[in-house]
This record gives C-alpha cells, sequence and structure tokens, in this order.
C-alpha cells in the first residue's frame, strides 16, 4: 500500500508540476476507488429528559492531555452568525440545543435548554433554560441572551451583514423572555426543521452585555465570551486556535481533555500527513492518498462520512441555449457522474452520485433505486440516446460551443471541468474553450451572470431537512440561485413544502420535487462530497464509526486514552 | 560617498512611496470582493447581498474617498502597526514580527548553504575546466538548476514522512522557544532553496573564475612563482566574486519575502505564504503592508550590495 502512496504523491507532484506549467487540458479520466455508499440517516425519535447530561460513550474515560486537530482554523473573525469561526471554534458556545455527538448526529439533545413545548399549531415553541449556567467573563446567562441573539439574527442592525442564518430563520416571528428561564419562539408558519436549524454549530448564544457593548457587532473582539465547555486561550493567524478546558462548564462531565490545539492546515495533504507523523491527533479531510496509507495503519482510524455540501456545475439558464430546459436535461442525463468524481477522487477526495439532495438527509433516494434511473445508472448508453434526441429537439442535432468555468484553490474544480468538457464533448459534440478564474472573482462573476458553466459548488446546505437551501438556491428570484433558474412548478411546491408537517407527506412532496429537478434541471449536479476522516485510535469519545454525516465542530465528549 | 549615500536614500524615500501608491491602487482595480463571499471550510459558498456588502465594506471604512483610505493606511505604517487585516483585531505588525524571523532565518540559512556548496564548486569547476571533474560537476548543477525547490520540497516530505514517519512542525517554533525544532523546521525549506542557489552561484563563479583567471594580473602572479591557491584566494575570488554577491544579495531580498512555493510544499506558515492568503483573498491590508515591507527590504539591500562593492573593490569609489 506505501507503494500505491508513492505512487499516487509522485502523480500528484507531477499533477501540481503540470498545474503550476500550464493551462488546464482536457484531464484524463482515471479511475478510482469509489467511495463506501452511506445510508440515509434518520432522526431519532428518543427524548431526553432534563435531567440528561452528555457523557463520553465509554467507561472510564481518561482526562486530561491536548487533542490536536489539522483542518482549515484561520477565522476571518469570531462573529460566527456574521459568518466567521471555524469548525471547532464553536466549541466555545452553546446552542439551546445541539445535535447528539454519542449516536452520530442522529438525535437532538438539550443543551443550553433542558427541555421544550411545541403548540398544536406547531408555530409556538417553548423553552425552559438551564439553570446555573455563567459566560466565561463569569456573567451569568439568562432568557435576556438568548433574546438579544435572536433579535440580531432575525432583525440585525444596518452595520452587521448575518447573511445565510437569517434567511434560515425568517420563519421566525418573534423571540420573547416570558421570564428569566423560559423563553419563546413564535413562528410565523409551521416549520417542522426549525428545531434542526437552532440544533446547528452556528446557532450558539452570545451575552447580552457583549452584544450591548460592541453595538452588536462582534467582528473586531477576540474572542466574545460563550458558555462552551471550552474556553477561548490564544489565535495565531495562519497557525492555530488554543482552546482550555471551561471549568466552570454546566455539564460537570464534561469536557475530559485539558485542551484543544486547532491547528490552521490548509492543505489536505498536510492534514494527512500531520496525523500520519502524530502532529494532530486527527482531521475530518485528509487528501485521498494520506487517507489510503492510513487505512493500512493499526495505530490509525479512517472514515468517510456524508457531507451536506456539493460538487456542482451552476448552468445560467438565463443564456441560449441554456434557456432551453430540454438542453440541461441533455446534460443531466449525458454526463458521467461517477467518471467525474473518479476524476477528482485522487486530488481531492470521493463524493457520492445524489439526486439533488445530500446523501446524508433521510429524504434521499435509496442507492438501489438511485442506481436504475435515467442519468444516474452507471450504464450511460440509454441515457446518452435520448440526450442526443432532446438536444437535437432543442434545434441543436450536431451540438455547440460554449465555455467553461473553473476556479482556483480547489483541485476538484480544475480537474472535474476539463472532465466535464471532455464528457459533453464526446457524448452531446458540445465543446468550447476552459477558463479558469481566481477564488475572489467568484462573487463578481455570478453576480454579472458572465458564465455559461462553473464549477462554482454554490450548492450546500447546513441541515439535513431539504426546504431551506432548495428555498436559497432554486427559488425563482432567491438570493442564492446563481443559476438563475425559475421554474413555477417547483415554487409552487416549495410553498406546500414549507408548512407540511406530516413525515409521509412532506416526502411525498420532495419525491415530487426531485421528479421535477429531474425533468427540469436547474444545474448539473455532480454529487455531494465524502470527508476523509483520519484519527489515532487512542482518540476516544467521539464515535467516528457512527457518525453518519460530516459534522466535526465539537469534541467535548473526547478523551485521549494515553 | 556621504553625498552619494543622501542621494540614494532620497531616492529609497521616492521609490518606496511609488510602491505604496502603486500597491494602494493595484489592490482597488484588481477584480474580486473578498467581502461579498463567505467561504466557510466544508460550507460551501454563501454570497452576500448587495446591501451585505455594502454594510461590511462601511463597517471597514472602505466606502470612503481614496485618498483618506491611503492617509489613514500611512497613519498606520507611521504608528508602527502597519494597519490590520480584515476584520482581525490583530495588527499585521504581529504577523510580521512572528513570521518574520523564521523566514530570514530560512533565507540566511539558504544563502549561507548557496555559498557553501556553490561557491567551492564553481572554483574547482573552473580550476580543472574540461576535466572529468568539471563535466560531472557541471551535470549536477544544471540538474539541480533545472529542479524546482517546491518539487524538491514535496519529495523530501514524501520520503520523511514514508521513511522515517516525520514531518517539520506545521506551526511556527521560533529559535529562542525550541532551538533543535527550529532548525529541524528550518532545515528543509533552506535545503530546497539552498540547492537550487547553489547551483546558480557554482554556474556563476565558474564563469566569472575563468574570465579573471585571463587577466594579465593573474598571469603576471603565476610568473611571480604564487601557488595556484593563493592565486585564487589572493586574487581571483575577490574580483570574481562581486557579480556573486550581487545575484545573492537579489536572492536574500526575494527570499527575505518569502519563497510561496516551498513553503506550500513543507506547510509552512512564512511571510511569502501570508502574502499569497492576502492576495487570494484580496486582503488589502496585508498585501499593502507586506509589499511595503519587501520594497524597504529590497531597496536597503541593493543599497548595501553597493557598499559592499566599495569595500572589496578599492577600484569602485561613488560620488
Amino acid at each position: 500500500m506505501k507503494r500505491t502512496f508513492r505512487i499516487t504523491s509522485a502523480l500528484l507532484a507531477l499533477l501540481v508540476l503540470l498545474v503550476a506549467c500550464a493551462a488546464p487540458a482536457a484531464a484524463p479520466v482515471a479511475p478510482a476507488a469509489p467511495a463506501e455508499p452511506a445510508q440515509p440517516i434518520v432522526i431519532s425519535d428518543v427524548e431526553y429528559g432534563p435531567d440528561w447530561l452528555m457523557a463520553a460513550p465509554e467507561a472510564n474515560p481518561k482526562r486530561g492531555g491536548i487533542l490536536k486537530t489539522a483542518w482549515g482554523a484561520n477565522p476571518t473573525h469570531f462573529d460566527i452568525h456574521q459568518g466567521g469561526g471555524c469548525a471547532g471554534c464553536n466549541m466555545m458556545y452553546d446552542g439551546l440545543i445541539m445535535w447528539n455527538l454519542l449516536d452520530g448526529y442522529g438525535s437532538i439533545v438539550p443543551a443550553l435548554a433542558t427541555q421544550w413545548e411545541i403548540s398544536d399549531d406547531k408555530t409556538v415553541y417553548t423553552f425552559t433554560l438551564r439553570e446555573g449556567v455563567t459566560f466565561h467573563d463569569g456573567a451569568p446567562f439568562s432568557a435576556e441572551d438568548v433574546v438579544a441573539t435572536f433579535e440580531r439574527i432575525i432583525a440585525p442592525p444596518d452595520n452587521i451583514s448575518i447573511g445565510g442564518l437569517r434567511e434560515e430563520l425568517a420563519m421566525v416571528d418573534s423571540v420573547t423572555a416570558a421570564d428569566g428561564s423560559t423563553v419563546v419562539f413564535t413562528l410565523k408558519q409551521p416549520t417542522p426543521y426549525f428545531l434542526e436549524i437552532l440544533a446547528g454549530d452556528n446557532s450558539i448564544i452570545y451575552s447580552k452585555a457583549t452584544l450591548e457593548a460592541n453595538d452588536y457587532d462582534l467582528r473586531g473582539v477576540t474572542v466574545p465570551p460563550g458558555t462552551g465547555p471550552f474556553k477561548f486561550v490564544d489565535f495565531i493567524p495562519g497557525e492555530k486556535v488554543v482552546l482550555e478546558a471551561n471549568p466552570d462548564y454546566w455539564n460537570p462531565n464534561l469536557p475530559y481533555v485539558d485542551g484543544i490545539e486547532l491547528l490552521h492546515v490548509a492543505a489536505w495533504a498536510d492534514r494527512g500527513t500531520a496525523v500520519l507523523t502524530g502532529q494532530a491527533d486527527m482531521s475530518f479531510n485528509v487528501s485521498f492518498d494520506t487517507w489510503t496509507e492510513g487505512a493500512t495503519r493499526d495505530d490509525l482510524g479512517t472514515a468517510r462520512a456524508a457531507c451536506l455540501n456539493s460538487h456542482m456545475i451552476a448552468i445560467n439558464n438565463t443564456r441560449p441555449p441554456f434557456d432551453n430546459p430540454l438542453v440541461r436535461k441533455a446534460i443531466h442525463l449525458a454526463v458521467d457522474r461517477q467518471a467525474l468524481i473518479d476524476a477528482f477522487t485522487p486530488v481531492w477526495e470521493p463524493a457520492f452520485v445524489t439526486r439533488w439532495l445530500p446523501r446524508a438527509t433521510p429524504f434521499a433516494t435509496p442507492d438501489e433505486e438511485l442506481l436504475t434511473m435515467p442519468g444516474y445508472r452507471p450504464d450511460k448508453t440509454a441515457d446518452i440516446e435520448e440526450a442526443r434526441r432532446l438536444l437535437a429537439e432543442a434545434g441543436f442535432p450536431n451540438g455547440f460551443e460554449t465555455t467553461f468555468t473553473a476556479w482556483t484553490e480547489a483541485s476538484s474544480s480544475e480537474v472535474a471541468v476539463p472532465a466535464f468538457a471532455e464528457l459533453l464533448r464526446t457524448s452531446l459534440n458540445i465543446t468550447g474553450d476552459v477558463v479558469v478564474v481566481e477564488r475572489a472573482r467568484t462573487t463578481d462573476i455570478l453576480r454579472a451572470g458572465d458564465f455559461d458553466l462553473f464549477k462554482a459548488d454554490i450548492y450546500a446546505s447546513s441541515i439535513l431537512d431539504p426546504y431551506p437551501f432548495w428555498n436559497s438556491y432554486l427559488r425563482t428570484g432567491a438570493s442564492q440561485n446563481w443559476s438563475q433558474y425559475s421554474n413555477p412548478d417547483f415554487d409552487a411546491l416549495l410553498d406546500k413544502l414549507a408548512t407540511e408537517i406530516d413525515p409521509d407527506a412532506r416526502q411525498a412532496l420532495v419525491n415530487q420535487g426531485l421528479d421535477i429537478l429531474d425533468e427540469n434541471p436547474p444545474f448539473f449536479l455532480i454529487g455531494f462530497c465524502a470527508h476523509s476522516a483520519m484519527w489515532s485510535t487512542d482518540v476516544k469519545g467521539v464515535s467516528f464509526e457512527a457518525r453518519q454525516w460530516s459534522k466535526w465542530g465539537r469534541f467535548e465528549t473526547t478523551w485521549l486514552d494515553r | 560617498m556621504a553625498q552619494y549615500l543622501i542621494r540614494r536614500l532620497l531616492l529609497a524615500v521616492v521609490t518606496i512611496f511609488g510602491v505604496t501608491v502603486v500597491i494602494f491602487v493595484a489592490m482597488r482595480v484588481l477584480p474580486g470582493d473578498p467581502l461579498a463571499m463567505i467561504y466557510g471550510e466544508g460550507q460551501g459558498i454563501y454570497v452576500l447581498t448587495e446591501e451585505e456588502v455594502a454594510a461590511a465594506r462601511a463597517s471597514l471604512g472602505l466606502d470612503k474617498p481614496l485618498y483618506q483610505q491611503y492617509l489613514s493606511w500611512m497613519a498606520d505604517v507611521a504608528s508602527g502597526e502597519l494597519g490590520y487585516s480584515f476584520w482581525v483585531d490583530t495588527p499585521i505588525r504581529d504577523t510580521i514580527l512572528r513570521r518574520g524571523p523564521i523566514t530570514a532565518q530560512i533565507a540566511l540559512t539558504a544563502i549561507l548553504l548557496a555559498w557553501i556548496i556553490g561557491v567551492p564548486t564553481g572554483i574547482l569547476s573552473a580550476m580543472w575546466r574540461e576535466t572529468p571533474l568539471d563535466y560531472v560537476l557541471r551535470i549536477v548543477v544544471t540538474l539541480f538548476m533545472a529542479i524546482p525547490s517546491f518539487w524538491l520540497g514535496l519529495t523530501m516530505i514524501l520520503v520523511l514522512v514514508l521513511f522515517f514517519n516525520w514531518r517539520p512542525s506545521i506551526t511556527i517554533v521560533q529559535f529562542w522557544e525550541n532551538p533543535r525544532e527550529n532548525m529541524l523546521m528550518v532545515a528543509g525549506p533552506s535545503f530546497a532553496i539552498g540547492i537550487g542557489l547553489a547551483a546558480i552561484i557554482a554556474r556563476m563563479t565558474r564563469t566569472t573564475v575563468l574570465e579573471v583567471l585571463r587577466e594579465d594580473y593573474v598571469r603576471t602572479a603565476r610568473a611571480k612563482g604564487l601557488h595556484d591557491w593563493g592565486i585564487m584566494v589572493r586574487h581571483v575570488l575577490k574580483n570574481a566574486l562581486l557579480p556573486v554577491i550581487t545575484l545573492s544579495g537579489l536572492a536574500l531580498a526575494g527570499l527575505l519575502g518569502g519563497s510561496v512555493a516551498v513553503e506550500r510544499a513543507f506547510g509552512f506558515p512564512g511571510l511569502g505564504m501570508a502574502l499569497a492568503q492576502g492576495a487570494v483573498e484580496r486582503d488589502w491590508m496585508m498585501v499593502q503592508n507586506l509589499t511595503l515591507l519587501f520594497a524597504v527590504v529590497f531597496v536597503f539591500l541593493n543599497l548595501i550590495i553597493d557598499i559592499l562593492y566599495a569595500w572589496i573593490d578599492p577600484r569602485i569609489r561613488y560620488e
């Protein structure tokens, strides 16, 4: 296996050299090991009482030691609601509720709220807050902090930009403190995924005093105090964020380690070598070759987990001939998704072929059904034949010329786009130049609609429910609808999906939505990514194997068996 | 000499002012706006609305007239803090103070290594020109001139990880914190850069030594019965090394700005990576201040080299 690593590494070095020296050309579609298919998860119905406290799943966990992680930990600022922070930085804070670390994020459990009640019409959520909780600066936590935090999100002052979280919580009509330890969220409409958003890593609580002292803009504050299991110690830009255990944490079981060093390691190969050589204890996404090497070692564990962001080619729906749904469907049918994934896997990470939804969601179409469907099945013969017919019907029997855009800083883009261009050329005779742009120019290009086909990867969810991100990315005129997709049928379906509470009816609506998108695709979805995690086997308490979707932000149950 | 120095210092001020204006304008006319997009690790891209972008720009003072932004930057420079990276409340000065010493350490070690290997190689090659030794040395020199330093760095990392299960530290370890760790961290990048530079210096040394060996005063020295090594040390090297000093000075000035490719190969957080990251993310203040720093270093190193010329070669006098 070491030989495989060496060969892959040599190829990678050669690839780096070629990318540095030459303009990207059509990349060969190299075979790669397919990712292990993940099974859609089911959110647990288990109820956790007000006295329930999280603890490591193993008996007799050891205390002490410093956990070192390796991934991108170079926050531009620490205002998490304004898009700052890093994976792990949110451990300085708590939300009202959180995903359960013990069952692989399969259930939602109490955090700063010990229990909650939902009204019969599903529009009023009443949270009972935990008593005796303090912020790291010693200030007591109360309902006023929750109200101030969420009011800033749902109605931000002019001097700040909350962005995605505000959109996700647009259904909140008001947040009020019934008393010092009770908070009431009143929604404009029934929202089946409301608790999912509140359990998210970004839905953390700041103190009202901190918000007021900084004019509600925390971007210049290093670091706003939280109530979380770890306290801030140091931030060295471009190197690491250092945290220490909070001795006054409200959960006396946690945390187990004395501190965490969130090492900033930008390159995935460096993350891998850091774990291989023991400089880091774990990483949630390492390069393909280092992961493969780690999988051969007894002292390291490896896993792949479905994540919620995608690899996709944005199609400019306003530019002919892409304004014709027949052309978009022809592309949807003709291009071999697995071949594209195989092309970029050796230089990036694997991905799962999916149908407009992350593989991790319970709403995703199961593999056995997906792999028989047009556009997704492995045998492309019939799909390409149908795609050619559609293209001819649209008036392009001999194909046409277009432009393919890739962005730098992501090998997946620089490899996938030429491979995509080659697959379109061979299947539909759609040809054109490949243009590579800097990441910083992505926004300008998207805003101006200055592209035909652009691997921009702008289709990501923060939760498992499909509605919020379908609403942001696919509704006519939505803020993140950069393909400028407009389909009245799909918009009407979104209206129903927004408030449908019944699980079966909701699944039926999602299935209808998937059918609509297959028939009239907004863009070309390659798949949703599969992070390659690697860790030292003496890192315990993380339930790595149970981790059903890639969410790696909290490690309070982690302990070191040393 | 004093007049010359004053003239050069005045010229340096004008040059550095020109650099500040060019980089200030360049960052603002480059396409791309980092404030318009939130790109989180593993979280995809969220593009801000135009209103949100306007709010973000205003909060950073980027909605003010250009001359006010420039003056504000100059005030930051005068204060010694050099301004702040976008939103992070640590001055850029701190980044330079942390990364600068180790970047300088790598640059100086690389130059030292290049001289220790390159100059003797060039001398040997020249003294035994057109012999098997010369042929072998020239092949090796050409090989190392052709090998990119980042490739050498990547290969070194692979060998270290695969065969020794070890890699240099990912975070900075300063010499005064842990000398051994620091030296191990510096060794790899210094070697990857230094060996290529040694090849260039060897080639230049060989050429210039061969030129000087043909001079009349060398023939005279030989006629006086001086030994070959005596001639080389006392008469040839002093004259032959002037271009090598120029080359080394320029290389040092470049390396003090960090080598992006080698830093990336080693996963090393030096000044080069800070500049590259700043450029990619359009972190204007970071790019402006690092460019200013490199301009100052470059201008003054050039001045020092010119003064060294006069010291080494008494025939050179500045008026």
